[in-house]
């Protein structure tokens, strides 16, 4: 009589023996890891410039406000100057911002934004809240041009100013909801620096409603930012941790370079989304 | 103090390459169906690494969780649909390795696979994740987001109905289980 004991291996013996020849039919870490990439550039593409450069502008105009950045900011001043940094913040110049896996460029003066690697958007954004762009996918020899309306709310109404921020960074590009959104937002020094990318860095904890939204380093000398690091969906999420390196470049011929959009010949165009 | 990061956890790429065939092997016995199963495997992984700062704590767990409700949820829209009948729609033909043809060993396989087939859903969680996943007691309650109770207890009457299955020696009075 078979004991369960010698059931319970039976079973074991037998489950591991009669599955074992079945595996994936490909290999799951590049598969998994080109899901996810897909899955960030599409969101990137739609809102990754508005994203990035708000931000960047607010990392800027907050560094340049501050006499010291141990203070929480919330005042009527800073938030203008975020608002005006929208516009105006390092618009000569060009921000290379290294990604977990891809490279941008942007150019805050006419909104364009570029990451050649793989998959490649151009994004322009304009002041009605519209995301233009091309995408071109390297994998499939294709591209297509892309719009996205960045708003559909009225002007002026955002329920909740941690939700633009998180779930649907799109109000970045809004004036008026982004506007909403700095006032519930501080940005608090951490005690102590870091060694970021071998700078020595202070780092800013950016929050809404209690809610962590960014860690961001700035140079302890210059007060340029040095790294970023989104907390909250869509971006976080997709990867762990998703960090973004910057560096404040000459807007030189060469530096501009890398804005310009170059479809290889060959590629065809097909519908947008595809 | 230097930060120390990483773009992508490498823990990640060395837990998809360890756990991965063991996922969809279980997958396959609580589907019955290979093409669904890679399907929930796909989905799994992809759960798993969007929210690896949590799973990375207990990866395998967390991914048999999201396999175990993945499975439900298909059950529960084929229910919708249709009645299912595991012992029907249990392919077969995936566990015969190709150029393999001993008729014993096939119809050891369908004896097992019928067996499992026979089970109740919660049995055949509990089966696969303990014989197959290798997943304790303890582990297996957290997965199945219930008592390690009352999986001795589920364990012990899948096992106790298995061995009836399988041995074709009645059922004893009392099933005692002492995992």
């Amino acid at each position: 009589m078979i004991t369960d004991d010698e059931l319970h291996d039976l079973l074991r013996q037998r489950l591991s023996a009669e599955t074992a020849h079945l595996n994936l039919r490909t290999d799951p870490v590049p598969w998994v890891h080109g899901r996810l990439r897909r899955r960030r550039n599409r969101r990137i593409a739609q809102v990754g410039g508005v994203v990035i450069t708000a931000i960047l502008a607010a990392v800027l105009v907050t560094v340049q406000s501050a006499s010291s950045p141990t203070e929480a900011h919330k005042s009527s001043n800073v938030l203008q100057r975020f608002h005006i940094a929208l516009v105006d913040a390092v618009s000569d110049d060009v921000i290379k911002i290294t990604g977990s896996e891809q490279t941008f460029w942007v150019h805050q003066g006419d909104g364009r934004m570029v990451s050649p690697n793989g998959l490649f958007e151009d994004v322009v954004t304009t002041q009605n809240g519209e995301v233009t762009g091309t995408v071109v996918n390297y994998t499939t020899k294709t591209w297509y041009t892309m719009s996205t309306s960045v708003s559909n709310e009225p002007t002026g109404v955002v329920a909740n100013p941690c939700d633009g921020i998180g779930a649907n960074m799109l109000t970045f590009a809004d004036p008026t909801a982004l506007q909403q959104e700095l006032k519930a937002e501080q940005f608090v020094r951490v005690p102590g620096t870091q060694v970021v990318d071998g700078q020595t860095t202070v780092e800013l904890e950016s929050s809404c409603n209690a809610k962590p939204v960014a860690t961001i380093y700035l140079n302890a000398d210059t007060l340029l930012p040095v790294e970023m690091m989104p907390l909250l969906p869509p971006i976080a999420e997709l990867h762990d941790p998703f960090v973004m390196h910057f560096a404040i470049l000459p807007a030189t011929p060469a530096n501009l370079a890398h804005l310009k959009l170059q479809i290889p010949a060959g590629f065809t165009q097909v519908p947008a989304g595809t | 103090m230097v930060r120390r990061k990483a773009a992508v956890d490498p823990l990640f790429d060395d837990f998809v390459r360890a756990h991965a065939p063991i996922l969809l092997r279980t997958a396959v016995l609580i589907t019955g169906d290979r093409g669904h199963a890679e399907d929930l495997v796909q989905t799994t992984l992809l759960r798993t690494a969007g929210r690896w700062s949590v799973a990375a704590a207990s990866p395998k767990a967390y991914a048999f969780r999201v396999l175990i409700n993945l499975g439900r949820d298909r059950a529960r829209r084929l229910r919708r649909r249709i009645p299912e009948d595991l012992s029907g729609t249990m392919e077969m033909p995936f566990l015969s390795p190709a150029g393999v043809d001993e008729t014993a060993t096939v119809l050891d396989r369908q004896l097992l696979t019928s067996a499992l087939a026979e089970l109740t859903a919660a049995q055949r969680e509990v089966v696969v994740l303990r014989f197959l996943g290798d997943l304790s007691v303890a582990e297996t309650a957290t997965v199945l987001r219930i008592s390690e109770g009352a999986v001795k207890s589920t364990t012990a009457k899948a096992t106790a109905r298995l061995k009836l299955l399988l041995t074709d020696e009645p059922l004893p009075p009392e099933v005692h289980s002492d995992y």
